[in-house]
């Protein structure tokens, strides 16, 4: 098997003249659970789609199991789950006959779990498609996107519009899928506290480009929120390498820092600060202020 | 190929229900002026016989040819785009394109399920329709294979309109305009399909202009092989 | 014993993890010998990524805090120290100087100071006879 199952190199799309995705190059190892990142419109799916050849790309190329994006086999599509945007699903038929049309493409279908997770979320096969919830729906894609036990799972926003009780389901799903060898899930996703659990690694895009691809603790290490208290009055300005963000409330300014160190803090206290701490910060937070728009960087 | 054609049509079912009553209406309403097809009313004959040579009012002709035609058109048309907007409006294509089997299969199998489906609603129409002229006291005269012909060529005729209108739904182009451009290869086969209906018809016209009829004759079936590697090529390209 | 992770937290979570077992070993909630969840039921049960727990059981298998015999499951191992006298006064200087800095500018005085360590230790396992 080999280490490396999704590369992307130079991927690049236009829209009419709009560059959705720019130059984009990432390698995806077999084992990790990889964190895609970004705010709306920042080009997730766009990507995500070349990845899965659905999409042609203006400049690039990518493959997936070793295999160039753009001909996917059948045979590698097999080894692929895939959940696209809004758990999309056939709406005229019953559970159990949409199962039974994707049963028939995949060798490894494990009938005996999708039973079981159907009949965990108290799901009737009998039941059209139609007729279900928003949630109950985004249940049965998941589940039969998971059923074919794939090696490499792509799943575009798989918690959009779920309730926390699914959505702490699905995130269970997804760690008992990583716990056999050589499973590989990239997903994107606006829930940071669950990418927070299960992801090892982490990519931001923003507006077309990959600005961050690192570790998850890589990056909880470099980027920081720092809080520093001045004297009463005080307000010096504060021009730091790195400075993502500046916040102040009265004396007392937050600030959050991309490749911190302890220099940082130093140089910090040489400004005046008086009290000078790294304060706790959620990958939700740190994303905040790392992708804040433009006018509200320093 | 199987399931995706079952699944086809199991999701249409209740369409084509809808489809085979409008269907008959229009049928209905074409033979209005010759009596209702179905409820009774014997059909006026006009004094003119029907034959080969002296073609022009096959049973087909006596008012549904023309209500047959447009119904077949219409027909096919709403299948294709259908099943096209229909995978479209659900965001379900990425669902069929990932499927484990090559994209042109996919495709394929989609475009045989539309033409399974268009085959089931006129099948029963034309048994209808055939059913109806051969009770005795409503064709008075003799009836003849041939003047179901048009049935027949309609039917092909539609066929192959739906291969175009598949494709003009699939492809993804810039200009609206363009869109509908594959449909102009229908109309060479359907020139055929009323050459075959009027063989006197053809051969005033050929003799006329022999080269014409002639470069028709040659255009319908490359027109079909266009039209389905077109469709190949859409699929492989399509953007989904 | 109950395991609760901070995703959120600046810790990472293995960390916390290896942080928490030494607590609860240092105050015999955990004893030795006693068997810890296998790195599969505790990943699922907290809904981490099994890497991360892997990680946290690694950390401590190797600082001697827990041992693992295959096929039975992970355990707590004795509390022990092979580091030398002086190392060891020279660890536990540290936290003793960051207690009394607080102590002091929480303004508190020796004996209370002195008191809660006392009744503090009694909820701990600490060694009873000295070292050689």
């Amino acid at each position: 098997m080999s280490e490396v199952v999704i590369q992307a190199e130079g991927l690049t799309r236009y829209f009419g003249r709009k560059k959705a995705v720019d130059s984009l190059s990432l390698s995806v190892r077999r084992g990790s659970v990889y964190g895609f990142l970004g705010r709306n419109g920042s080009g997730k799916t766009t990507t995500i789609r070349m990845l899965l050849g659905m999409l042609h790309s203006t400049r690039g190329q990518s493959t997936l199991l070793g295999c160039d994006s753009e001909n996917l086999t059948p045979e590698v599509k097999a080894r692929v789950g895939y959940l696209s945007e809004g758990h999309p699903l056939f709406t005229g038929m019953r559970i159990g006959e949409h199962a039974e049309f994707f049963r028939n493409y995949y060798p490894t279908w494990d009938r005996l779990w999708l039973d079981a997770a159907l009949a965990r979320f108290r799901l009737d096969p009998k039941r059209r498609v139609g007729t279900l919830s928003r949630g109950e729906r985004a249940q049965v894609a998941l589940a039969l996107c998971l059923a074919p036990q794939p090696e490499l799972l792509i799943l575009d926003d798989p918690a959009l519009g779920l309730d926390p009780v699914v959505r702490r389901d699905f995130l269970e799903s997804i760690v008992e899928l990583i716990q056999t060898e050589g499973r590989t899930i990239f997903f994107s996703s606006h829930n940071l506290a669950d990418v927070e659990r299960v992801a090892d690694r982490i990519g931001i895009i923003e507006e077309g480009v990959l600005r961050a691809d690192c570790g998850l603790d890589t990056f909880k290490e470099n980027v920081r929120r720092v809080r520093c208290r001045f004297r009463e009055g005080q307000r010096p300005t504060i021009s730091l390498p790195g400075l993502l963000r500046l916040r102040w409330l009265e004396n007392e300014a937050t600030l959050t820092l991309a490749s911190f160190d302890e220099s940082r803090l130093d140089r910090l206290r040489e400004l005046g600060a008086e009290e000078v701490e790294p304060v706790d910060a959620g990958l939700e937070d740190l994303f905040i202020d790392y992708t804040a728009p433009l006018s509200g960087r320093v | 190929m199987w399931p995706i054609i079952k699944k086809e049509l199991r999701e249409n079912t209740p369409y084509l229900l809808g489809a085979f009553v409008i269907f008959l209406l229009i049928l209905d309403f074409g033979a209005f002026d010759r009596g209702w097809i179905l409820l009774g009313c014997p059909m006026v004959l006009d004094g003119q016989h029907a034959s080969w040579q002296n073609t022009t009012y096959y049973a087909a002709d006596a008012g549904m040819e023309g209500s047959w035609n447009s119904a077949c058109l219409l027909l096919a048309g709403a299948i294709a785009w259908g099943q096209v907007y229909q995978e479209r409006r659900r965001k379900t294509w990425p669902l069929l394109v990932h499927l484990p089997i090559s994209r042109s299969g996919i495709i394929f199998a989609k475009v045989l399920a539309g033409l399974l489906m268009y085959l089931i609603v006129c099948f029963p129409l034309a048994f209808l329709i055939i059913a109806r002229l051969n009770t005795p006291g409503v064709w008075p005269g003799p009836i003849y294979a041939y003047m179901f012909f048009p049935l027949l060529t309609y039917f092909l005729a539609g066929a192959m309109f739906y291969l175009t209108a598949f494709l003009s739904a699939f492809r993804s182009a810039r200009w609206y305009a363009t869109k509908w451009l594959p449909l102009m290869a229908a109309i060479p086969v359907f020139i055929v399909a009323e050459c075959l209906n009027r063989p006197f018809f053809f051969w005033e016209v050929s003799t006329g202009t022999p080269y014409m009829s002639l470069t028709v004759l040659v255009l319908a079936p490359l027109s079909l092989v266009f039209v389905i590697w077109a469709i190949r090529g859409q699929a492989r390209a399509r953007e989904y | 014993m109950r395991f609760a992770v901070n995703p959120s937290s600046t810790e990472p979570v293995y960390a916390q993890i290896v942080r928490q077992v030494r607590e609860a070993v240092a105050r015999g909630v955990l004893r030795p010998g006693e068997r810890i969840p296998s790195v599969r039921d505790l990943a699922l049960q907290l809904v981490i990524n099994p890497n991360t727990i892997a990680a946290a059981y690694r950390e401590m298998e190797r600082a001697g805090l827990v041992y693992s015999q295959r096929g039975k499951g992970t355990f707590v191992a004795e509390i022990s120290n092979s580091s030398s006298a002086a190392e060891r006064r020279r660890l536990l200087q540290k936290h003793v100087d960051a207690l009394l800095t607080e102590a002091t500018h929480l303004g508190f005085r020796e004996e209370e100071c002195l008191e809660m360590v006392r009744a503090a230790a009694k909820r701990y396992r600490l060694r009873e006879s000295a070292h050689e």
